[in-house]
Formats: structure tokens, C-alpha cells, sequence
């Protein structure tokens, strides 16, 4: 099962684009080559949506075991990483703080491979926070291969990702992948008169106690400026 | 159907005003309006007062549409071909007015007025109450339209319901805005709540659903079209 960790970054003032540029120029290089820990995506909060300004990085690591070994090799900093105390002072004055969550991917979740393989990654992402009602998360993952999976993909959104968070009992997220900016217009617009869109919501509602949601976009070539 | 962009900004305390005369001036920037960007009309500003927990902090709401213009402004944030750099440069050159915020994407009920059925019921207040309301999955279409049944209860004592939404992605959050005419009728609802029964029931029924509540007060900005003024 693979191990994934998640940064939700608070942002700086103009800081996004710099500090973007600088996990894809510097940490997604680094920590791949001498960790070994892989760069999944990175993604800027549609501010429209959540918080701003912020930025979302997702990291992905093959089980619990390279997991270990590649925190044992990194950590502390100051003492092993020299490249990463560069990194981190860097991106002091880009960013006021932040969460990691580490999740534990889904039997159904694809792996980074995956998605570059069947090029899943949209320029939108639906980032979904769950909480399931007591001790029915693992029923709320199976509805959602066997029921949710199926209809999404009828509707050209694609899996990024499913995890459990691997210390929170009944917590997980989900990441949704969209053709394009048109194509949220076009979801939002028909989901309420959607009938098997609402037969899932009642599922949902049987089997989570909350849920929230909120865009992610993936950042453009060109730096962003906001 | 029009839909709502609901900002809370944290912005560096004491430079409300200048935040929210800024944040309207992207509708009007020469080289925005040359390129032919459409820019939503804001439906209200507003700024806490000092009885909204944290503070400072600014409200902006504006009207879109519908989803296409939404998206569309988002999209013009993140894609490469004709991003709003102009925007980006309002971006940056007003960092030392705010930190950050949270935003809303609302969804209104079918008695919540738009900009123009505002307007033209002359729907304007000196003080807003904004209620932002988590309440268990599935329950915000029924707070709301008990909520709509009661209009007219809350507006004899001098609440007016500017508006009442769900929230888009966060189905268990429902918003509400109310506009008053002066200070004195923030406390008219509550003393009137125990001798209405009608206003008893709504209570008894938000002590029993409501699982978290936000409520803040908030003064209208000077350029706020739902301004009442002397």
C-alpha cells in the first residue's frame, strides 16, 4: 500500500508562483533522487473555492517501509540534508506556515505511474475532505470503487486519488481530475438534475458525517503572478 | 441562475477602507476593461464590526452570472494563454493591505433576491448580521426553507433577509445575510424570541440542528450599494 504525504502550504503574500517553482525546480528533484520520495503534483488553491493564497504538494512513497528509511535519511535536516536546509531557508520568506497529512492510499488509488501513464492529471482538481461516521470508512471506500468510480468516469472525471489518513481514525481525501475549466462549468451546472449524481449523494450521506470540498488548479508554465 | 463569490479577507488592521477601495478598483483598471474582462459586479462590501470574533476583516460578495463567468475568471488565473496579468500586477502591488481569506462559491435559494430584486425592494441596512451555519449532511435545503418561511416574523421586527445560500462542495454549511436598520434592532430579535411562538420553534430547532455557527457583525463599506445612509 502506498503512503502518500500531503502539504497544504499558507502562502506569503505574491509568494505562490516562486514557491511553486521552487518545489518543482528544487525539493521534487531532490527528494526523488537521494530519497527517493516521489512528486506526485502540486497545485494551487482556485481561491475562489478555499484559502488563499496557497498551495497544495502531494508526495508519494512505495509502503511503510521506504516510507521509513527515507524519513531516517532526511531527518533532522540540519544534520543529514544540507541541499534541504538550502530549500527550507529559501522558502522561509514565501510561505507563513502550513499542514502535512499522511495518508495511506486506497486498494483502488493510482499510483504516480499510473497517472502519467493513462495521463489522468486534468488543469482542475475537485480536492475533497472526508470524515466518515464511526468505523464505516472502509464501507465508504467500497461505495465509492464499486458506485462513485464508475459514474465519475461516464462523466469524464477522473481519479487523482483516494487515501485514509493513516493517524486520524475516519478521515480521508479524495483528488478529482477535470479536462478543464469548462468542464467544472458543465458538472456544476447539470449536478443537482443529475439523478444517479443525487443517488450518490444520499449514499454519502449515509456513510459520512462531512464532507468539503474545494478546486486546486495546476499552476501554469509561465509563473504565477497572485 | 446567478450565482455568488463570497470573500472573507484578513486584511492589516487599520487599512480596511483602503483594502476595499482597492479590491473595487479591478473593475475599472483601463487596460482589464480594453482587453474586454468582464468583471462581476460586486452585490456588497462589508467590514467587521468589533463583535466578530477575530478582527479585522472584510466581506466582499459578488454576483456572477452563473458558473461560465466563474470558471472563466478562475481559468484566466491559471492557464498560460491570456492570463489577467493586470490582475496579477493589482495582485502584487496590494499585499500590504491583506494576508489572505476564504472563499465561498454560493448557491441561493429561490426567494434570495440578486442585485437588481434587491434594488428594486429598496433592501438596505446601517448593520448586516452574516450567519454562516454547519449543520449535519443533508440539512441546509430544509434550515433554509423553514428559514423562508419565517420572512416575514424576522422582517417585522426589522430583519431583511438580503440573502440565503448553500455552498457550493460544502454541503453541510448553509450562509445567511441579513440587513438591519440601526443598532437597535440587532437586539429586537432576540427579545421578541420568547414571547413569538414561531420565533420559539425556529430557536428550539437551531439549538437541536446547528452544529456550528460564525456569526458576524458587519458594517457596510462606504461604495456598498446595500448602504442605507442618513
Amino acid at each position: 500500500m502506498a503512503i502518500y504525504v500531503f502539504e497544504t502550504i499558507d502562502v506569503t503574500g505574491a509568494g505562490r508562483g516562486a514557491l511553486i517553482d521552487r518545489y518543482q525546480t528544487g525539493w521534487g528533484p531532490h527528494l526523488e533522487d537521494e530519497f527517493g520520495i516521489r512528486l506526485v503534483g502540486i497545485w494551487a488553491t482556485g481561491g475562489s473555492t478555499a484559502n488563499w493564497p496557497e498551495a497544495n504538494v502531494l508526495w508519494e512513497m512505495d509502503d511503510w517501509e521506504q516510507f521509513g528509511r527515507a524519513q531516517g535519511a532526511r531527518f533532522p535536516l540540519e544534520e543529514k540534508d544540507p541541499y534541504g536546509c538550502e530549500l527550507e531557508r529559501h522558502a522561509l520568506a514565501l510561505r507563513s506556515g502550513g499542514r502535512h497529512d499522511l495518508l495511506v492510499g486506497a486498494a483502488f488509488c493510482p499510483s504516480r505511474a499510473q497517472i502519467r501513464a493513462e495521463d489522468r492529471a486534468g488543469p482542475v482538481v475537485l480536492r475533497e475532505n472526508v470524515r466518515s461516521r464511526g468505523g464505516r470508512f472502509p464501507d465508504y471506500h467500497a461505495a465509492l470503487e464499486s458506485d462513485y468510480i464508475p459514474l465519475a468516469t461516464s462523466r469524464g472525471i477522473r481519479l487523482l486519488g483516494a487515501y485514509r489518513h493513516s493517524l486520524r481514525p475516519n478521515v480521508g481525501m479524495n483528488l478529482w481530475s477535470f479536462r478543464d475549466w469548462a468542464h467544472i462549468c458543465e458538472t456544476m451546472e447539470t449536478i443537482e438534475t443529475d439523478p444517479e449524481r443525487n443517488a450518490w449523494t444520499a449514499r454519502e450521506h449515509e456513510l459520512l458525517e462531512d464532507t468539503e470540498g474545494w478546486l486546486l488548479a495546476t499552476p501554469p508554465a509561465v509563473a504565477l503572478g497572485t | 441562475m446567478a450565482i455568488y463569490l463570497h470573500e472573507i479577507i484578513h486584511v492589516v488592521p487599520g487599512r480596511e477602507d483602503e483594502y476595499m477601495a482597492s479590491v473595487l478598483s479591478l473593475g475599472f483598471i483601463p487596460a482589464r476593461r480594453r482587453a474586454g474582462v468582464k468583471h462581476s459586479p460586486s452585490l456588497g462590501q462589508f467590514r467587521t464590526a468589533q463583535h466578530s470574533g477575530h478582527s479585522p476583516k472584510v466581506i466582499n460578495i459578488w454576483q456572477h452570472e452563473g458558473w461560465n463567468t466563474l470558471t472563466g475568471a478562475l481559468a484566466r488565473q491559471f492557464q498560460d494563454q491570456q492570463r489577467d496579468s493586470n490582475m496579477e500586477a493589482w495582485w502584487t502591488a496590494n499585499t500590504d493591505l491583506r494576508r489572505g481569506g476564504h472563499d465561498r462559491v454560493l448557491l441561493p435559494t429561490d426567494y434570495t433576491r440578486d442585485q437588481e430584486g434587491l434594488a428594486r425592494d429598496g433592501v438596505r441596512g446601517r448593520v448586516f448580521v452574516q450567519e454562516i451555519v454547519k449543520l449535519p449532511l443533508g440539512e441546509p435545503p430544509g434550515y433554509l426553507e423553514r428559514l423562508g418561511a419565517l420572512q416575514a416574523v424576522f422582517g417585522q421586527l426589522g430583519w431583511d433577509v438580503v440573502g440565503a445560500y448553500r455552498v457550493a462542495w460544502r454541503p453541510r454549511e448553509a450562509l445567511v445575510l441579513w440587513a438591519l436598520p440601526d443598532w437597535e434592532s440587532l437586539g429586537s430579535l432576540h427579545e421578541a424570541a420568547a414571547a413569538d411562538p414561531r420565533l420559539r420553534d425556529w430557536n428550539d430547532y437551531k439549538d437541536n440542528v446547528v452544529q456550528d455557527l460564525d456569526e458576524m457583525i458587519l458594517l457596510p463599506g462606504r461604495m456598498n450599494p446595500l448602504a442605507l445612509r442618513e
